[in-house]
Parts: C-alpha cells; sequence; structure tokens
C-alpha cells in the first residue's frame, strides 16, 4: 500500500519540511509514500529522500507534480511473460496485480509486442494505470501501477463501461474449441476484475452435466472439467437452461456443483441488461 | 473368403481416415482409442487384401469391428446431449457402421 498525501498550494521550502516530517515519521517502516504537490513545489526533495533513506520519483504534470518516495533498496516487482500464449499472460498479470497493493508497480516484460499490447488492454480496463512503456533489449515492457477502479454513478456505470460479461454456450462437447474457449474467456474476463456470467442453453447444457466435461481434452489445455471448475470457483456465476436441460433429460442433480438451472426469463434478462457484454461461443 | 469385400473395407477404412480426422478435430484427445483403431484396422485389411492369408483376414475383421465398437462407445456420451452438433458426427458413423457387416460378408460368404 501506497501512502498518498496531497498537498497543493504548499510551496518550497515547506513542501519540502513536510515531506521531511512525514518520512521521519513513517506508518510502518519502509512505507512508500507519494505527494502530490504544486510545480515548483518539489524543489528539495530529493534531498530529503536522501536523507531519510529514499529515493525520490518525480512526475512533473501541467497543474501538479507526483514526487514518490521509494524506499532505497526496494524495487519495482518484474516479471517476464515471453513465451505465454493467450490468454496467460493476462491471467498472470491479473494475479500479480490482486497481491499488489492499490500504488504499488508491477514490471511486465514480454519478447511480444502484441502482448504486451494485449496486457495493457486488461490492465486499463481493471482500473489500473499504464505509467510507461517501450522496449529494452529485445523485450517490450510496461509499467503498471495498480490503482483503485474509479466508481461511476449507478446506471451510467454499466453504459460507461460494461463490467459484466454474459458468456452464452450452446454448442456443448459436440465442438471442443467452443467448449474451452467458453471457460479461456471466462478466466481472462473474471482476471480483467469482470464479473462473469455463463448460460449453457441447447447443446450448451450437456458440458453440464456430471462427468461430460472429463472427456474433453486438448493437448494445449488442461482437461476441460478442470478449466470449467477453475471458472466456477473463481466466481462466475453459471446457469443451465432448463428448457435445455428437460430436453436432453437432465435434473439438478445431474448438474456439475457450482452450476443452477434457470429459465429463459434469466436469460433474457442478462441480454437486456446494458451492462452486460454478450459473448456467443 | 471373397477378397472383394475385403477391398470394399479397405475402401472404407481409408474414407473413414477423412472423415474420423475431421471429428477428431471437433472432439480432439476423446477419440484417440477410436482413430488407433481405425489406422491398425486399415493396416490389417491392407495386409489380407495383399497376402490372402487367413490369420491377417481375420485380424481385419477383428480389428473393423473394433472400429464400429470405438466409434459408439466414443461418440454416444456426445451424441446424448448434442443434437446441434450431432450431423457433424453422421457421416462418420454411417461409414463405420458398414464395416462390421461386410466383415461377416467376407467371412461368411
Amino acid at each position: 500500500m501506497v501512502k498518498t498525501i496531497k498537498a497543493l498550494g504548499i510551496r518550497a521550502p515547506n513542501a519540502e519540511f513536510l515531506a521531511a516530517n512525514v518520512l521521519k515519521n513513517p506508518d510502518t517502516p519502509g512505507e512508500e509514500v507519494r505527494f502530490i504537490v504544486s510545480p515548483g513545489a518539489e524543489a528539495g526533495m530529493e534531498a530529503v529522500a536522501r536523507k531519510y533513506g529514499y529515493k525520490a520519483e518525480i512526475a512533473k504534470g501541467e497543474k501538479e507534480v507526483e514526487v514518490r518516495m521509494v524506499p532505497s533498496g526496494k524495487t519495482t516487482e518484474e516479471i517476464d511473460v515471453t513465451g505465454e500464449t493467450c490468454p496467460g499472460p493476462v491471467m498472470i498479470v491479473g494475479d500479480k496485480l490482486s497481491s499488489l497493493g492499490i500504488g504499488e508497480r508491477l514490471k511486465v516484460k514480454s519478447a511480444s509486442a502484441d502482448t504486451i499490447a494485449d496486457v495493457s488492454a486488461a490492465v486499463t480496463a481493471s482500473g489500473s494505470l499504464i505509467l510507461n512503456q517501450g522496449k529494452e533489449g529485445d523485450r517490450n515492457f510496461i509499467i503498471v501501477e495498480k490503482a483503485e477502479k474509479k466508481a461511476v454513478a449507478a446506471g451510467t456505470a454499466a453504459l460507461a463501461s460494461k463490467d459484466r460479461v454474459v458468456v452464452a454456450q450452446s454448442n456443448g462437447i459436440g465442438n471442443a474449441e467452443r467448449a474451452y474457449a467458453t471457460f479461456i474467456f471466462s478466466k481472462v474476463a473474471l482476471s480483467m476484475g469482470k464479473k462473469v456470467t455463463i448460460f449453457f442453453l441447447m447443446d450448451g447444457v450437456g458440458i453440464a452435466r456430471k462427468g461430460n466435461a472429463e472427456t474433453v481434452k486438448h493437448p494445449a489445455f488442461p482437461v476441460l472439467s478442470q478449466v470449467m471448475d477453475e471458472v466456477i470457483k473463481a466466481g462466475a456465476t453459471v446457469y443451465a437452461c432448463e428448457l435445455s436441460a428437460s430436453f436432453r433429460g437432465i435434473k439438478e442433480a445431474d448438474l456439475v456443483p457450482g452450476v443452477k438451472l434457470a429459465g429463459a426469463a434469466t436469460f433474457i434478462q442478462l441480454l437486456s441488461d446494458p451492462g452486460n457484454a454478450v459473448v456467443n461461443f | 473368403m471373397d477378397s472383394t469385400y475385403l477391398v470394399i473395407g479397405l475402401a472404407i477404412l481409408v474414407s473413414a481416415m477423412a472423415t474420423g480426422f475431421i471429428i477428431f478435430r471437433m472432439q480432439g484427445m476423446h477419440l484417440m482409442a477410436h482413430f488407433v483403431a481405425i489406422i491398425l484396422a486399415l493396416i490389417a485389411t491392407l495386409a489380407a487384401v495383399v497376402t490372402g492369408m487367413t490369420v491377417a483376414v481375420y485380424a481385419a475383421v477383428v480389428l473393423q469391428f473394433i472400429v464400429t465398437i470405438t466409434a459408439y462407445t466414443q461418440l454416444v456420451p456426445t451424441l446424448k446431449d448434442s443434437f446441434q452438433t450431432s450431423p457433424g458426427y453422421s457421416a462418420h458413423l454411417a461409414i463405420v457402421t458398414m464395416l462390421p457387416v461386410l466383415a461377416l460378408a467376407g467371412l461368411l460368404l
């Protein structure tokens, strides 16, 4: 967790004195502190940082300057996702970010610029910030700062950014690629901080029948039942269409744990909600 | 034993390789046992046609039966719940279902 102190309007050298007092009396030893000061007030803060064993990182904006006091020796965490294929990088970065506190930074590196672009999209969607990006040798990189997702007023939130994803699956285990895609896309959406609802209908309900997903295996992925289990445990809401289940003689007791029967009204409601992004497999 | 039925069986197995490969891509590793059975039956049937040896003919007949049995055991769990995608499997099932009939005909007629 990074402590943020807004000191706009305080001029030099008072901002310097304020910084010295804060660094001298930290809430927790070695904590990172971020000062937001007016332009010009950052003068002398580098010397204060050195005096108390910190390193000052200054980012100048038009109306305010961010002075980040990082304890000396503390480095930004780095992960290299080179060689990982989609959705691996997004999920690795999502997991790492979830373990960081607000304000903490992560450097993500990859030999593939496309992978970095994909990770950037996921990071931005989850509310975090891209502070810097570029290339070092053969590695593309971004520096991510974890931030809290900004709340938007109710009603407009859904329209401003679709934070909920509905995955409609109607092909079942008869099409292994679509079956895998259902859960892999869901995992990515969950790692981006989105709320995921999976709706099995028509042939799709076959996936939810106990034992069926265990028969589907692609060499590049774990068995389908394992991927489905991970998605359910990660918090996805999973429904199976009651009508489609009845057509196939599937009862609630035949469904894998975590899947509930739902009627057409639930599906229509999910489709009608403007806050839901709908994906069909 | 009439080798005509063996040659027809061989032609069906070659066709089954094509239709089998298409459904193998839809189903993945789940069909591995069936795919291996097709390859072995193809080799045995080819050997029976070329050599005419009784042992090879019997091996071909047994393997052709196994091809049909594995097709059904591997695909029925999928077909049970998949109404919309089942036509994708019909060509392969239709073709391999001919095999036991031809195999018996080759032995008995």
